[in-house]
């Protein structure tokens, strides 16, 4: 499909990507602090979703996407990182909440200067330890081949363990929102 | 030592592997291999069964090298980027459905230098350990 540049989307224009919370697209450092990998900046078809945040916000953009974070960056950034090799335009099969598509191959380089630009929205942090989501997948990260020295029996309360503490983990980030929010009334 | 690497598609065979380092980033690998279509939310593809493949053959070409355990990203293609953070330098390794590699190097002075390997990519990865290990 034809795609032109939409000069409008510049400077200042405030940018969101979600950031999966999976190891290792999201790495943490030794204090604690999160960092996406630049390669969540490539995308399949050279054509990588984002979306305007004055035409969204960033609940909207985690709906349905429980343990993601989110990152922001302006569109001048992604010129300046990626150059003339790519062009910023609405997506015209999607353009609901401002979403903008940046299209064209966006080398390794460009990649690490977008994941150095890349800031993450205030609150809006991965889950450290995602529960994967096929049902399976705890258990079998535990699982061995038989005659192995450190086979392990597969555990099923492996994968409910991490789900209640998700759980638990998103209520308490909501709560922790709830009460910052929450402002005394005036008599 | 662990060598081989349960799955539901195909034990990740490490025999003769005594690093823990490949073993530690084949186990990384297997994990990725639950996650199912859209798992990034845009759209992403399951980890390719061939590039899974590849990367196995790439972790055992290293397995004499002395390294950190790399980071294992998933790609919206289904593909896999090795990324190795060692005294402030950086290596990332893209694996490529052809079963070749792209990589980009990250000095300490920030500076990138980015490349492919098309033939003898064992090789070229050796190479690429040695100057991340300088």
């Amino acid at each position: 499909m034809d795609r032109h540049d939409d000069p409008a989307i510049d400077g200042e224009v405030l940018l969101y990507r979600r950031i999966p919370p999976w190891p290792d697209n999201t790495q943490w450092d030794a204090q604690g602090k999160p960092k996406p990998s630049a390669f969540n900046f490539k995308d399949k078809d050279d054509e990588l979703s984002v979306h305007i945040a004055a035409e969204t916000t960033p609940d909207k953009m985690l709906l349905g996407h429980p343990d993601f974070g989110l990152v922001q960056f302006t569109a001048r950034q992604i010129r300046e990182c990626c150059g003339n090799s790519v062009i910023i335009c609405r997506c015209p099969d999607d353009p609901t909440d401002g979403h903008v598509l940046i299209c064209g191959k966006i080398t390794g380089g460009a990649r690490k200067k977008i994941q150095q630009a890349a800031r993450w929205v205030e609150d809006k942090y991965p889950t450290r330890h995602p529960t994967f989501p096929a049902d399976t997948a705890a258990n079998d990260r535990n699982e061995m081949s038989p005659g192995m020295g450190d086979a392990k029996a597969p555990n099923p309360n492996v994968n409910i363990v991490g789900k209640i503490t998700s759980v638990l983990r998103r209520g308490l980030k909501n709560l922790t929102g709830w009460f910052r929010a929450w402002k005394p009334p005036n008599n | 030592m662990a060598s081989i690497i349960a799955n539901t598609s195909g034990a990740l065979d490490l025999s003769a592997v005594d690093a823990q380092w490949v073993v530690e980033a084949a186990r990384k690998l297997e994990a990725l291999g639950h996650l199912r279509a859209n798992w990034d939310s845009y759209g992403g593809k399951p980890l390719n069964q061939g590039i899974k493949k590849f990367t196995v053959q790439v972790l055992k070409s290293l397995r004499n090298e002395d390294l950190p355990i790399p980071a294992v990203v998933l790609g919206s293609g289904g593909t896999i980027q090795l990324e190795w953070h060692v005294k402030q330098k950086e290596l990332e390794v893209e694996l490529r459905d052809d079963n070749t590699i792209e990589f980009m190097k990250v000095l300490q002075n920030g500076d990138t230098t980015e490349g492919e390997a098309r033939d003898n990519v064992a090789a070229a990865l050796r190479g690429l350990s040695r100057w991340l290990q300088e």
